[in-house]
């Protein structure tokens, strides 16, 4: 028995190394397959299972959050969630978790803190169960009367601040000037469900009175800013718990309307996620890789069996010997079982190390931001699955001999005049062009998109242009006001006139948002009663120029403040269908004719200014006062030293605002490069994919014509003998490609056009890439991938030697 | 019987060499032979003495290691592999002893096949010229079957059509009977008889001395080398 199989073995390895390329390219394409599937899959679990680590309160919680990208925290208040819980019958123990967590810099026993700190609503211990390293979660009587001053301590905190001192729960220590007592300590691996790492999770309103924001108490319960988590005890959809939602939001009191989200503008999503916009983004892009995974694989499962079945008719005559020699159908069955399995066995050991990279490279994909990943290893079902299906697939293809044997009698054993594609042929040639065809035309759709976003002309020139940043050394608290115009023009001044005389510095300006900022103000104005919304950027004079905007019409601003606007073409062409507008005006003020606010000075060339993807919309530049001013970046067109530009706007704000520093100087480009970071990263995943299954699909059609050419050889030596020559030959070795990949190539091409029409219509690629151009081009493609894909078979079928082949009768 | 008229094939010192990393075998060694338009010569001799090998580089199926081979004149030795295939396809005839026709094709299409890799004829003119050579083996009622369908003397028949379909100015039978019953391979070396009879020049490899003995020569090779080359005495 062992002996048998030893020898099984030894006669499979030298099988295998017969042919080696083939033979690692059957391994590799099983690892492959295996490890897209399961690294995907592992991913896809996890973003259809989310729960943050330390969790243990089942699968049937969900998450509502705002639908759009741009509403800050916007969801409901705390007191409309405690609403909302009260009249829904889908959702249960309705509880949050507030975004509003950054600690102003205080002290707890004398030692300062700085970081973030949870304000929860009552029941959010008892929806989540996070799990406890000692004492307790807060109760329901930590929130009556206002809230108790009382903390859960994090992990981390415990440990960094009390020395991971056991008897910490129940002391009282000072939090600020109040007196605070600890309840309890989580485990390491609970951080909350928001990004960042909690030091405490506190009451939301003993929160909100130690950071001491000014908001009076009643206003407190109407700010939303929470992320809202509930039990689905009705086990519904999310689109049940969004109507829901959408009913509530609905009957709303109109002074509460004010405050609260539009219906549609709030969504549910299942599991607990920071960022349920971003996690569905994620999950469907996911499911859609997946599907690519799967299709990558069943082609990779057809390479395989190509493979094996090639060796199929050359192995009849060696099974047939063995037949005669005594060895039973059972035997020879296997010794083809251990000659699959040593191919599983190596296919599956690379396939393994080959999903842990990837199930972990998967999840650093750039289109995946925001989302959810509780865990960081290898889905196991999902990996045991795919490596049984592997297994499973390739054995049963190995076993095939044995059946074409039954067929055969013995004295034929070997014998085979002509090949003529057969049912597996056909099937894996619609298979793999086909699935080719529509994953090469996914890929080729988010590059052509990728590569017409990078294309456009935006109207402005970010290369060489530095952009400084400004940001709040501490959060405003209480009712902030902006220093005076005069400190600002005054800190303006002074940057300019030291960053000018240090080198490699060309021109300064000054401006907010920069171009690819997301936070551009909007504003109506209404105009011989045609409206045109437009976005606002706060400028300083020189900003057209160092941007190298076109200035069509007027003038740009001579001084800092100066009333006036410049607008943009599209703008002008709205409102007045000319863009020679100087000198009118977008707004007036009835009450003082001689404002010059909305007075037009000029008018500059459309410009993209938020992202590439969008049309350019009306702008408005205005060179106002008041606090978009003295937020605004510093622009900086040159090459001077980082650190110097830094040091020197600092230096600055602590003369003139002392309240900003310098959040960080980065080059412009790099902003509006982040726009498309996302548009990068699926072009190349599907890219990578795409050229995968490209290469896969060739190495199967190649495989699949040499085996025919191999099996059809002495026909091909008959035809010669008749006067084909190795033109001819060649020729029907094409043509024989041609007929047998024309119906993947037909769908290939169809399933092409479907979806990247899918595809544009669903928003992941630009309105400007043609689905039948895609489609076209990737049948086209293909074509010449079935053809090149033959050459070698036809070269080699034209330089036959017939004499040989002829002779063995 | 016609008269040979003038030499189609000469060959001098030709040789077959088939190499191996361990092994050199000298398939043919040396042949000197002449064969004249209008002969029909019988090769015999033992198994693996060059015969089919000889047959094959006749044929322009397999290519001499060394020396001259001339047929028609021209040196085939020298010319590239379209113009043997051109050659093949207008001046050679194959049949061979396993039949080679093509399965997957009826009678008609097998026979056909030369004259489609001939081109310039019309679907009348091919379909013309099939029909007469069916009607030469006594096929026609056969057309249109398919290989499988037919006895092995009938495959033969087939086989010979497809051979002389393009009348080619030679033709090379390999073993014609040797797949086939008595009475079957005596029809076949009837039709050879007659189609030398009617101007053929025929090469005929065989084992059997009593068909041997039906050529105007015999040709008897030894190690890759013509042991004897005579007339057949009547």
């Amino acid at each position: 028995m062992i002996g048998g199989l030893l020898l099984d073995l030894r006669h499979a390895a030298r099988l295998y190394l017969k042919t080696p390329w083939q033979s690692a390219l059957a391994v590799v394409m099983m690892a492959a397959a295996m490890a897209l599937v399961s690294g995907m899959a592992s991913v896809w679990s996890e973003l259809y299972q989310p729960t943050p680590a330390g969790v243990d309160s089942g699968d049937d919680l969900v998450t509502i959050g705002p639908r759009a990208e741009d509403m800050f925290g916007g969801t409901l208040g705390a007191g409309a969630i405690k609403d909302f819980a009260s009249s829904s019958q889908i959702l249960t123990g309705l509880t949050g978790e507030s975004g509003f967590s950054r600690l102003p810099e205080t002290d707890i026993d004398g030692r300062p803190v700085d970081g973030q700190a949870a304000p929860v609503m009552p029941g959010y211990f008892e929806l989540l169960e996070p799990r406890m390293r000692l004492g307790r979660g807060l109760r329901a009587e930590d929130f009556a009367d206002g809230g108790a001053r009382v903390m859960v301590l994090g992990h981390g905190f415990w440990q960094d601040h009390f020395g991971g001192d056991t008897g910490v729960v129940g002391r009282e220590v000072t939090v600020g000037e109040d007196q605070w007592r600890i309840v309890g300590v989580l485990a390491p691996e609970f951080n909350g469900v928001g990004a960042p790492k909690f030091h405490f999770w506190a009451p939301y309103e003993s929160y909100f009175r130690l950071i001491q924001t000014g908001i009076p108490a009643e206003m407190i319960d109407r700010i939303p800013m929470w992320k809202i988590f509930g039990r689905n005890s009705g086990r519904v959809g999310t689109a049940a718990i969004e109507a829901e939602l959408d009913r509530f939001l609905e009957q709303q009191p109109p002074a509460e309307q004010a405050m609260a989200p539009e219906p549609g503008e709030l969504m549910a999503i299942s599991g607990l996620v920071e960022n349920p916009r971003a996690h569905r983004s994620a999950q469907r892009q996911v499911t859609m890789l997946l599907i690519a995974t799967v299709l990558i694989a069943l082609v990779a499962a057809v390479n395989v069996g190509i493979f094996l079945l090639a060796r199929a008719p050359a192995r009849q005559r060696e099974l047939a010997l063995r037949q005669t020699v005594g060895a039973t159908r059972r035997r020879l069955a296997g010794q083809l079982l251990v000659e699959a399995a040593v191919l599983v066995v190596l296919g599956s050991a690379l396939g393994i190390l080959l999903s842990i990279w990837l199930a972990a490279g998967f999840r650093e994909l750039r289109f995946l931001e925001g989302a959810a990943f509780a865990g960081d290893w290898l889905n196991l079902p999902a990996l045991g699955f795919s490596a049984m299906l592997a297994a499973v697939f390739t054995l049963l293809v190995a076993l095939l001999p044995i059946i074409t044997l039954a067929r055969r009698t013995l004295s034929d054993g070997g014998r085979q005049f002509s090949a003529r594609p057969g049912l597996f042929q056909h099937a894996a040639g619609l298979v793999q062009l086909g699935l080719a065809g529509l994953i090469a035309a996914a890929a080729t759709g988010f590059m052509a998109h990728l590569w017409i976003l990078e294309q456009r002309d935006p109207g402005l020139s970010t290369e060489g242009i530095l952009a400084a940043g400004v940001t709040f050394r501490e959060p405003p608290t209480g009712q902030f006001q902006p220093p005076a115009d005069a400190a600002t023009w005054a800190y303006r001044e002074a940057v300019r006139e030291r960053l000018l005389a240090l080198p490699g510095v060309e021109a300064v300006s000054f401006g907010s948002p920069l171009p690819g900022e997301r936070m551009t103000a909007i504003s109506r104005y209404t105009i011989d009663g045609e409206t045109v919304t437009a976005r606002i950027v706060n400028v300083a004079p020189g900003f057209i120029e160092l941007l190298g905007i076109d200035l069509l019409h007027g003038r740009d601003f001579e001084s800092a403040g100066e009333p006036g606007v410049i607008i943009s073409r599209r703008f002008a062409e709205k409102a007045w269908d000319e863009t020679d507008v100087v000198g009118r005006t977008v707004w007036q003020d009835q009450s003082n004719p001689d404002d010059e606010r909305g007075r037009i000075l000029g008018v500059i060339d459309d410009v993209n200014y938020e992202h590439p993807d969008e049309p350019p919309g009306p702008l408005v530049l205005s060179s106002r006062s008041g606090f978009g001013a003295f937020m605004t970046a510093t622009l900086i067109r040159g090459n001077p030293d980082r650190e110097r530009v830094e040091e020197v706007i600092n230096t600055a704000l602590q003369t003139h605002l002392d309240l900003l520093h310098v959040d960080k100087v980065r080059p412009v480009a790099d902003i509006v490069a982040e726009l498309t970071a996302k548009d990068r990263a699926r072009g190349r995943v599907t890219g990578l994919f795409g050229l995968v299954i490209v290469l896969m699909t060739a190495f199967g059609f190649f495989a699949m014509q040499r085996f025919l050419v191999d099996a059809g050889r002495r026909e091909t030596a008959v035809r010669m003998a008749v006067g084909a020559g190795p033109r001819s030959i060649r020729g029907h070795v094409l043509m024989q490609g041609i007929r047998l990949g024309a119906p993947g190539l037909v769908i290939g091409g169809l399933l092409a056009l479907i979806v990247v029409a899918w595809l544009t219509n669903e928003g992941f690629v630009t309105d400007s890439v043609s689905p039948a151009v895609i489609g076209g081009g990737v049948a086209a493609g293909l074509l010449a991938l079935m053809l090149l894909a033959s050459l070698q078979p036809a070269v080699s079928a034209g330089r036959l030697r017939p004499g040989d082949l002829l002779k063995e009768e | 019987m016609n008269e040979p008229t003038r030499p189609l094939i000469r060959l001098r010192d030709l040789k077959r060499i088939y190499t191996t990393e361990q092994l050199e075998t000298h398939a043919l060694d040396g042949i000197d032979l002449d064969i004249d338009d209008g002969e029909y010569v019988a090769v015999e001799g033992p198994s693996g003495c060059g015969k089919s090998t000889l047959l094959s580089v006749l044929g322009l199926l397999d290519e001499a290691s060394g020396g001259e081979y001339r047929l028609a004149g021209v040196p085939v030795t020298d010319i590239d592999a379209e113009e043997q295939a051109r050659l093949r396809n207008r001046e050679i005839g194959f049949i061979f002893q396993s039949f080679n026709l093509i399965p997957e094709m009826t009678v008609r299409e097998n026979v056909e096949l030369p004259l489609i890799y001939r081109g310039g004829l019309t679907t009348t003119a091919r379909r013309q010229a099939v029909d007469e050579a069916l009607a030469r083996v006594d096929m026609s009622a056969r057309a249109e079957h398919r290989p499988a369908q037919l006895s092995g003397g009938q495959q033969q028949r087939a086989a010979i059509a497809r051979a002389l379909v393009g009348k080619p100015s030679l033709l090379l039978a390999d073993e014609p009977t040797g797949n086939l019953d008595s009475a079957s391979g005596e029809r076949i070396m009837q039709l050879l008889d007659e189609l030398h009879a009617d101007g053929s020049t025929l090469v005929m490899v065989t084992h059997d001395p009593d068909y041997a003995a039906r050529a105007g020569r015999r040709v008897r090779m030894k190690d890759g080398r013509i042991d004897t080359d005579g007339s057949v005495a009547a």
